[in-house]
């Protein structure tokens, strides 16, 4: 059974659908003074496409950016000329961050973390977030799991 | 004038259909045939979409919407395990399309997830059953099976998220294992076969299972104990030449006399003759435990493909002996014919004698008279120039004499060859021997001595 096939058959469709809801999010981030137009919205698709290919990933939903969105359109560090790149790097250092957390979180806290992060110790710099605190994140939550593991007598470690 | 647009029945060459496949294989012969179009593939897979992405919801307890692409194509596999067995149940690939076209994706994925729940139900009663029927046998591959391997399939299998999979330790081989089937329609379909295959064992002494499932080992110098063998192929295959020697059905276990008979009988037949005669010893069996038109007689009769080019391949080699199980209790003491020091029979007796040879049908019976009447080797040498025993059947005789009276026998043959020493198979030479009687038991003793080496 091969997803990609079963995708890449219906691409055209889910793009379509998946931009259209994307762009009713403006009627929340607008009152932040922050909007996307249809080229931006297609552009943060076309992105999100590629960082999932790139870590090996599925989402079917755009729950995600739903989230990212609401929670990062609060910063003090977006404003409406950084909001589509931000939203860009910041899903795909969501996406890194799930397989180096090995699923173990979820997304409404692994987003939590990024927002504290973004906000406090990196103080709005995507390159601090993305080059050290998640690093030091992730390592954590691994080891955390590893030490699980151990004491539970579990070898293997299977995601959720 | 005929109209030119006469509705012609569409049909789905369902020998293009795939099992593991099967509703997206069906789509593709549907499609193929013209009983559905691109655009309604396209929103069949939407839906797969659609319910895919409320499985990866529940699969991470709705902690996340993306998962790895090998776990999304895991869900994806269990998705359609369940889509297959509901349309996989229907009655024919037509009206399944004509279904698919009426119903939502979401309603045939709840109907195969039933059907899915209660096949396991219904397989985790079929274990029971098998449970109670199994053989009593002392091999652990069998047992480990029954009682630990297929039990741990229940315990792990996930209906939802795994449907497609399942995590056992099924190392005991069935006669017929359909590998290509998965998840719980196999784990029943190897449930139903087993449960077959005890209940023909069970038809016989459990005693001579044992003992027949021992000598089956030694042959093959494996341990009885732990090797992977399946048993009801050992039983149905005795039970096949021991009808074959003259038994009735209801016996597994050979003498060294009655294999020696068959193995002598199959190298005499060409392939069509064995073939007849495997199929007349399973008609009979079949005949006699009352398994008329039943799923077992099926599963029996499907053997004959199997059986038939291995007697073959084995008459070629030479090794019949390790296909037809002797049991290892030498009965030659019982059976055998032996020579004492006595004076020759009365030649009124000895007419006697050969007249009721003559008459006889069946080597057993001559082998009866033989033991009864024959006590010193001058007549057995008078017997064997009579012409009352056909050339197989002196070789049947000479395999029942004692080492010693083999002895006394090569002596008056093969005089001169003893004279170079110890006899090798390569120096006997059936044709050099004058009598007939000669030449059968050069023959004989040529092939005793091959066997011996090999």
């Amino acid at each position: 059974m091969n997803l990609p096939i079963i995708f890449n058959s219906m691409n055209e469709v889910l793009k379509e659908i998946q931009i259209n809801e994307l762009l009713k999010f403006n009627d929340f981030s607008i009152q932040y003074g922050l909007t996307l137009t249809e080229k931006d919205a297609i552009e943060i698709m076309e992105q999100r496409t590629y960082a999932l290919q790139s870590y090996g990933r599925i989402d079917l939903s755009i729950e995600t950016l739903k989230e990212l969105i609401n929670s990062f359109c609060t910063s003090d560090f977006i404003n409406q000329q950084n909001y589509t790149s931000t939203l860009i790097d910041l899903q795909e250092i969501f996406y890194y961050l799930k397989n180096e957390t090995e699923d173990s979180i979820g997304d409404e806290e692994l987003i939590e973390r990024m927002m504290d992060y973004f906000n406090n110790s990196c103080k709005g710099s995507i390159e601090l977030l993305q080059g050290r605190e998640i690093e030091i994140f992730a390592r954590n939550i691994r080891t955390k799991n590893q030490l699980n593991d151990f004491l539970l007598g579990k070898d293997d470690y299977n995601g959720i | 004038m005929v109209s030119n647009n006469i509705d012609k029945k569409k049909y789905i060459k369902t020998e293009n259909l795939n099992i593991n496949q099967y509703t997206n294989s069906l789509l593709e012969e549907a499609f193929k045939a013209g009983m559905i179009n691109k655009s309604f593939i396209t929103a069949f897979q939407s839906q797969v979409i659609f319910i895919l992405r409320d499985l990866i919801k529940r699969y991470t307890k709705n902690e996340s919407t993306s998962v790895s692409v090998e776990t999304a194509e895991s869900l994806l596999n269990s998705l359609y395990y369940s889509i297959d067995a509901y349309t996989s149940s229907l009655k024919d690939p037509e009206s399944c399309i004509e279904l698919l076209k009426v119903k939502t994706l979401q309603e045939i994925y709840n109907s195969g997830i039933q059907i899915a729940s209660e096949t396991v139900i219904e397989t985790m009663m079929l274990l029971n059953e098998v449970k109670e029927n199994k053989l009593d046998i002392q091999n652990e591959v069998y047992n480990d099976t029954i009682e630990k391997g297929i039990p741990k399939f229940f315990k792990n299998y996930n209906l939802v998220f795994d449907a497609h999979n399942g995590d056992c330790d099924i190392d005991y081989p069935l006669l017929f294992d359909d590998m290509k089937t998965r998840g719980i329609f196999y784990i029943k379909e190897y449930l139903e076969k087993l449960k077959m295959e005890n209940e023909f064992c069970n038809y016989f002494d459990k005693m001579d299972i044992q003992t027949l499932f021992i000598d089956y080992a030694s042959v093959y110098k494996i341990d009885p104990i732990k090797f992977p063998i399946n048993i009801f192929e050992i039983v149905l295959t005795n039970n096949i030449f021991s009808v074959l020697s003259g038994n009735e059905p209801n016996i597994i276990i050979l003498s060294k006399l009655q294999g020696t008979m068959i193995i002598n009988n199959l190298k005499s037949m060409d392939s069509i003759e064995i073939n007849i005669s495997i199929s007349e010893a399973i008609k009979k069996i079949i005949k006699y435990f009352h398994e008329e038109n039943t799923a077992l007689s099926e599963y029996i009769n499907n053997y004959i493909n199997i059986l038939v080019p291995r007697i073959l391949t084995a008459t070629k080699n030479n090794n019949l002996s390790n296909i037809v199980i002797t049991s290892s209790k030498d009965e030659r003491q019982t059976e055998g014919i032996s020579f004492y020091n006595v004076p020759k029979m009365k030649d009124e007796d000895f007419r006697t004698m050969i007249q009721e040879l003559m008459e006889c049908e069946n080597i057993e019976d001559k082998i009866t008279i033989i033991n009864e009447n024959i006590k010193s080797l001058e007549d057995f040498i008078d017997m064997l120039k009579s012409n009352c025993l056909f050339n197989e059947e002196m070789k049947i005789v000479f395999s029942t004499l004692s080492i010693a009276e083999l002895s006394f026998l090569e002596n008056l043959v093969f005089s001169e060859e003893l004279r170079n020493g110890e006899l090798k198979p390569d120096d006997l030479n059936a044709d050099a021997k004058e009598e007939e009687w000669q030449k059968q038991f050069t023959e004989f003793i040529k092939e005793m001595k091959k066997n011996s080496t090999n």
